[in-house]
């Protein structure tokens, strides 16, 4: 017991975030007392975030744990940074946003910086009571978020759903944790994996029903059909720069998770949940492009074709192998940055018109043409158009599925990605084939956070689809340290 | 049905139907439990334990059954009593005092002091929707599938010696320092959370000047 | 220039895509200068490859671009790679020359146009994506480009996006090549994961030594198919081309006529070691082509608009390379098409410069323009020549290739069809040039305003023209050798047991020269002079005449398919998420919505216990299932 290593210069990037968090709560009660502008705490969370990142760096190729319970190594570094990328690009895309249309800013702030931390734990953790409560520190953060948004009243009745739901599903999650921990004897990852590998048929439906649970408290945070009904009320009712976070951070982290647990400890049990994950993953890409067809919102529409994404991302967990883990990691990050490029861009244009409408982006082309050209790559991304980071990622990951045996899988992955074209086209059609709203014919321009936001968004989005190499070689260093054969 | 039993009016139905019940159903358990503890069927540990189980299971139908939302707060006491009467089973008396304390004491004081300020219990509400016959079949549904799993599985055993004190201490602030520290992390997520919903959505007089001030 | 540096034609129109996209409204002109320039250079540049080539050696460049490796060893290797061979050398000469062409073309054409520079630097992104197309040595860069001329076409058929038409056009075109984009991209994995290389020519050797798995191969090459059939507007997917017509007609002539449309017989003729070692693969593309070719020939026949028509006959005609290529000809398909590119894109500039000067495009409307547009109305009726196969103009050596192959390689069907398919287009080519340019004016005012075009459209007209007479000859000997490949193209573009020199087959020869002259003259009974005769032909049979406007039916089955099927999926999907789930719960009831309303304000749209219920459905369902399986 005396041998774990307590080196508490391990977790410097969270202490940065914690901090920072705090440090923001203290500046905006004393705002007024102290004079501070606001473009303060937007700039306070810029920085902390910056250093977190920075800091992060630190650990590349460490190959440690703090106590046991959170791993130290490259799957964590790249997760860290990752995630404060994604906080970055929240913050400044979003601030001009923020300003106006939510509560309390202070907090607002902070929640995001604090959720990071979880985000960041839930990849780290080796431990299933540590991924636990990292899991519940992101959501609730987010049950929090998801409310503050002051012009929309939809904001508190989607907080509300979220959270009554979000607790059904920790129960589940907890339950399955909870007998996975009475089959194998121990939370430890390491200890799990040992003692599954010795056998399992002892352990009957109580490791089955632990396998299914696990699943669907995670399919629901990750919105996987059937447990996604939260995710379109919430991402709709949701302030704009929480809706882009929670189709960043929260999905990618969930998806950390996943990978560390499915790859990890539960990998010597893979014949009992393989099809589990196969039919929630046909399901959810299937069923989150259909649904996509059918919306009128472009928060909801953006909602079901995240849970489209989310199934090509199951896919990759259910053919687990090297090669899918970090074609994982490289859409995931891909996706990211695909995803933060459309809402840069739709937050950019609610700044503008206040609206969120399909039908409002009629015109758009004539109106803004660099915003239209952003969501135009950022929607055939997501579509898997070449050349862009949709592209490469989509197919390296449905190639890994093809090759890990999972061709059926792959096939019903390319037929659903082509039925998501329709409904991404749609979007485009309006802003290039349809008059602006009448009286609405004016260019206008962004504002320069915006411009930055989405201008580096859109060339990493095209970056990733040219040159993909860099990115290739970072993910396979990360998911390298999951040992998969 | 059960509108056409003999009850009198002033008497809250349900309430007394449902105490009903639970007296005619714990009158076969105690007599069938003494039974068997009479008999050497079972032993004391394990007669005390299903009547601690019944107990449990009694207050959390309670919960969720009773239509006065006070009631039901009264119904998860026990419940939360039980569990506690689990722990001291288990030999973890120091578990036990804190589930007394805290959830059985502090817990509940909150809840029902939240539920007085709030005027809830005023003005009770019955939150069963049209899905309430196909939410108990799928409720039971999931029970079976709970008891079935657990009733299959060859649990790994571990040593039911006491555990001390020292021991909880050494393992929940250091082995699991970290998850403990996070815990309190979100625990001030949701001091923060509360505050942001509740305080009132006008407009901060200082929030506008410092608007001002930049501009 | 040498061959291993095709790799800069590309480079240059793409450079000049993102000067002119960038900075298009800075330059004198919106930059069709550059746009035509660079596109010059390029067609030097290919030249001298070309010559390079000097008829039988093979260029192979490779330069790494990305890696997959799994711990220590590299996994996978993406290369950015060209490979140039005679197949690739008669695309460059056919997409180079033509592209130059209607780059000038368009300089009078588009002239005046609010988006004269994004146009332009439209077609210099195509002109890149069409060479990486043609030079590329692996499969995933030839998507990749693939992909690339898709979506040029799809900007460009939509480039006048105010007109409602085109928009629906160019969605209709981008998502029906899709469905066959999809079927090359599965095509194209099943390969990888067979061979484990994108590298087509180890792909071709793993094929050639038997790696394969027979069923799999089959499988595998009819997905690849399936891209050429969309690209290439080969029937069942042909439905696309035609409405892409709603373009700017010097993107038709480019896009749909010379160089995208035959992006699929390209990938048959690349792949086609592949496709011999599976034989079923091969004569799919042999009957898809056969029905292809009759199917498309009749639908000419009764079209008014003067581009569909082409487009139809565009659609013909690469389904006579679809034949050759069934029946193992590549040199026949590949000389076709180089013969093809150059009169029917001469057609298509024919047809823009009578559309620039009437604004009109309905054959009903025009008539006896021969006297207003000279130069335009000699210049098209040698490409309907052409077209409809008479010596010694292009079309008869290309066309006589392929009836030649199909004489030996197939069974009787097709070649009774094919020379079906020739009378038809003769007949058809007829009927366009009688009645645009002959007869008398249909409508005064229009009429009235018609003027000869521009010379800058002009003089690209007579070069292609000249091209569309002469660039047959290549099957000579003498002519080969003059141009420095012995033997005539039929010595140069072969693979392997199928090259041949070129010999001529008189009773092929002869038959066909009769099939189009017949066909001739029956477009001379029907539509010269007076309409009464086409009038009665159209009443012989109205039933007939009814299908072919109706085009088969074929759109009106795909668009109630799109309606009913997808859409009606999508619809019962959405709904089951939205009402029964959502919305009332398992059981549906309005009047437990009611009560349940009435009483719960603040969770009347958060059917918050009917998403926890479906939740719970979830999990009973997957655990029951894994009980029952365990």
């Amino acid at each position: 017991m005396s041998d774990l290593n307590f080196d508490y210069a391990l977790l410097i990037p969270e202490f940065i975030l914690v901090g920072t968090a705090i440090l923001i709560i203290m500046a905006d009660l004393f705002r007024k007392e102290l004079g501070l502008g606001r473009l303060v705490l937007p700039a306070i969370a810029a920085l902390g975030t910056i250093a977190a990142g920075a800091a992060s760096l630190a650990y590349i190729d460490d190959v440690d744990d703090f106590a046991n319970v959170i791993a130290i190594d490259n799957y964590t570094t790249f997760f860290r940074v990752l995630f404060t990328v994604v906080l970055l690009v929240v913050v400044v895309s979003g601030y001009e946003y923020v300003e106006r249309n939510i509560r309390h800013t202070g907090e607002f702030y902070a929640l995001l910086l604090l959720s990071t931390v979880g985000a960041i734990y839930m990849a780290g953790a080796r431990e299933l009571l540590t991924a636990y409560i990292s899991i519940e520190l992101l959501s609730f953060s987010l049950y929090v978020a998801v409310s503050l948004a002051k012009t929309n009243p939809r904001s508190a009745e989607a907080g509300l759903k979220y959270v009554l739901l979000g607790g059904v599903a920790s129960a589940m999650l907890l339950y399955g944790m909870s007998l996975i921990y009475g089959t194998a004897g121990s939370t430890q990852y390491s200890e799990i994996a040992a003692a599954f590998s010795g056998g399992t048929s002892e352990y009957g439906f109580a490791l089955l029903l632990g396998l299914v649970l696990l699943i669907a408290g995670l399919g629901f945070k990750a919105s996987a059909v059937p447990f996604h009904m939260w995710t379109p009320d919430a991402y709709e009712g949701a302030p704009l720069p929480i809706t882009a976070y929670l189709s960043a951070t929260s999905k990618a982290a969930t998806f950390a998770l996943l990978l560390r647990i499915f790859a990890g400890p539960l990998l010597p049990v893979i014949d009992q949940w393989q099809w589990m994950m196969a039919t929630i993953a046909v399901m959810t890409m299937v069923g989150g492009n259909l649904i996509a067809l059918q919306q009128t919102n472009i928060k909801r529409l953006l909602a079901y074709s995240s849970i489209g994404q989310v199934g090509y991302m199951l896919m990759a967990i259910t053919t687990i192998s090297d090669a899918s883990a970090s074609a994982l990691l490289v859409h995931v990050a891909g996706y990211l940055i695909t995803n933060l490029a459309v809402f840069s861009a739709v937050i950019a244009f609610h700044n503008r018109t206040g609206k969120e409408e399909l039908d409002d982006f009629a015109g758009l082309a004539e109106t803004n043409p660099y915003l239209a050209m952003v969501l135009t790559a950022g929607m055939f991304s997501l579509a898997g158009m070449p050349l862009l980071a949709g592209f490469v990622t989509k197919f390296i990951l449905f190639q890994a599925a093809a090759s890990g045996g999972y061709l059926w899988l792959a096939t019903v992955a390319v037929i659903a990605s082509t039925i998501s074209l329709y409904y991404y086209l749609q979007v485009i059609r309006r802003m290039y084939l349809l008059e602006p709203a009448r009286g609405e014919s004016g260019r206008w321009r962004l504002s320069p956070a915006g411009y930055i936001a989405t201008g580096t968004l859109t060339a990493g989005v095209f970056l990733v689809g040219i040159y993909a190499g860099p990115l290739f070689t970072v993910a396979d260093r990360a998911a390298r340290v999951l040992a998969l054969s | 049905m059960l509108n056409r039993l003999p009850i009198p009016a002033q008497f809250d139905r349900i309430i007394v139907v449902g105490a009903t019940i639970a007296v005619l159903g714990a009158l076969p358990i105690a007599a069938v439990l003494i039974a068997l503890l009479l008999l050497d069927e079972l032993t004391a540990p394990e007669v005390v334990f299903w009547a601690v189980a019944a107990l449990i299971v009694a207050g959390a139908l309670g919960t969720v059954l009773l239509p006065n939302i006070v009631h039901a707060a009264v119904s998860l006491v026990a419940t939360l009593l039980g569990v506690a009467g689990i722990y001291l089973l288990l030999g973890s008396e120091f578990l036990a005092l804190v589930q007394l304390l805290v959830y059985g004491g502090g817990v509940t004081i909150l809840l029902l002091f939240g539920l007085m300020l709030t005027r809830a219990a005023d003005d009770p509400v019955i939150a069963d929707g049209a899905q309430k016959p196909f939410a108990f079949g799928v409720a039971a549904l999931i029970g079976g599938i709970f008891v079935a799993a657990v009733l299959d599985a060859n649990w790994s055993q571990t040593d039911a010696a006491a555990i001390g004190i020292r021991d909880i201490g050494q393992r929940l602030f250091r082995d699991y320092g970290v998850p403990f520290e996070i815990a309190s992390l979100v625990l001030l997520v949701a001091l923060i959370g509360a505050i942001a919903i509740a305080r009132s959505d006008q407009p901060e007089p200082e929030a506008a000047e410092a608007e001002e001030v930049t501009t | 220039m040498d061959m291993e540096h095709v790799w800069l034609l590309p480079a240059i129109p793409v450079v000049i895509f993102a000067v002119i996209g960038l900075f298009g409204r800075l330059l004198p002109r919106g930059g069709d200068w550059l746009a035509i320039l660079g596109m010059g250079a390029v067609t030097v540049l290919a030249a001298l490859a070309i010559v390079d080539f000097q008829g039988d050696n093979i260029a192979v460049w490779s330069e790494e671009w990305m890696k997959i490796s799994d711990g220590s060893r590299v996994v996978e290797l993406i290369e950015i790679s060209t490979y140039v061979d005679s197949i690739t050398v008669v695309m460059l000469t056919a997409v180079t020359i033509v592209t130059l062409m209607v780059m000038v073309y368009s300089v009078g054409y588009m002239a005046g146009d609010s988006r004269y520079g994004w146009y332009f630097a439209l077609l210099s992104f195509f002109a890149a994506a069409m060479l990486t197309l043609v030079v590329s040595g692996n499969l995933l860069m030839l998507y990749l480009a693939w992909e690339g001329v898709g979506l040029a076409s799809y900007l460009l058929i939509g480039f006048w996006w105010e007109k409602q038409s085109a928009a629906e056009a160019a969605k209709k075109a981008f998502i029906t090549t899709r469905i066959g984009d999809v079927g090359l991209l599965i095509g194209i994995i099943l390969l990888w994961r067979g061979s484990g290389s994108f590298d087509i020519q180890e792909i071709i050797h793993h094929a050639e030594s038997g790696g394969f798995d027979q069923t799999y191969l089959t499988i595998t090459m009819l997905f690849l198919f399936a891209g050429a059939v969309g690209k290439s507007a080969q029937f069942p997917l042909h439905v696309w081309l035609p409405d892409a017509m709603e373009g700017p007609t010097p993107v038709s002539a480019l896009i749909h006529a010379a160089t995208m449309v035959v992006a699929g017989v390209y990938l048959v003729a690349r792949m086609l070691p592949v496709f011999d070692t599976v034989l079923i693969a091969r004569d799919v593309v042999l009957y898809t082509g056969l029905i292809t070719a009759v199917m498309a020939a009749s639908m000419a026949l009764v079209t008014s608009d003067i581009k569909r028509v082409l487009a139809y006959s565009t659609v013909s005609q690469l389904g006579f390379m679809f034949v050759a290529l069934g029946v193992g000809a590549v040199t026949a398909a590949m000389f076709h098409l180089l013969t093809h590119a150059f009169f029917k894109s001469l057609l298509f500039l024919g047809s823009g410069s009578v559309i620039h000067a009437t604004e009109e495009q309905e054959v009903e409307q025009l008539g006896g323009l021969r006297r207003k547009m000279p130069a335009t109305t000699i210049t098209f009726t040698i490409g309907a020549i052409a077209l409809a196969g008479i010596v010694p103009l292009a079309g008869f050596w290309s066309k006589d290739e392929i009836l030649v192959a199909a004489q030996e390689g197939a069974p009787a069907i097709a070649y009774i069809t094919l020379a079906a398919t020739a009378v038809l287009t003769a007949v058809y080519s007829t009927r366009l040039v009688l009645l645009t340019f002959w007869g008398e004016p249909k409508n005064r005012s229009v009429h009235e305003h018609a003027h000869e075009s521009p010379p800058v459209m002009v003089i690209p007209l007579l070069i292609l023209t000249a091209l569309a007479v002469v660039s047959g000859f290549v099957a000579l000997d003498g002519v080969g050798e003059a141009l420095g490949f012995a033997g005539g193209i039929g010595e140069v573009v072969y693979e392997g047991a199928h090259g041949h020199a070129y010999a001529l087959n008189e009773t092929v020869a002869i038959g066909a020269t009769i099939a189009s002259l017949f066909g001739i003259g029956l477009g001379f009974i029907y539509w010269w002079g007076c309409a009464a005769r086409a009038e009665a032909a159209r009443n012989w049979a109205p039933e007939l005449h009814a299908l072919l406007v109706n085009r088969y039916y074929i759109d009106h089955l795909y668009q109630a398919t799109i309606d009913r099927v997808i859409l009606g999926l999508s619809g019962v999907v959405g709904w089951f998420d939205r009402r029964v789930i959502n919305e009332t719960g398992v059981d549906g009831s309005a009047q437990g919505l009611g009560y349940f309303g009435l009483r719960l304000k603040f969770l009347q749209t958060g059917r918050i216990p009917n998403y926890a219920l479906a939740m719970a459905v979830g999990v009973i369902a997957i655990a029951l299932v894994a009980f029952g399986t365990n």
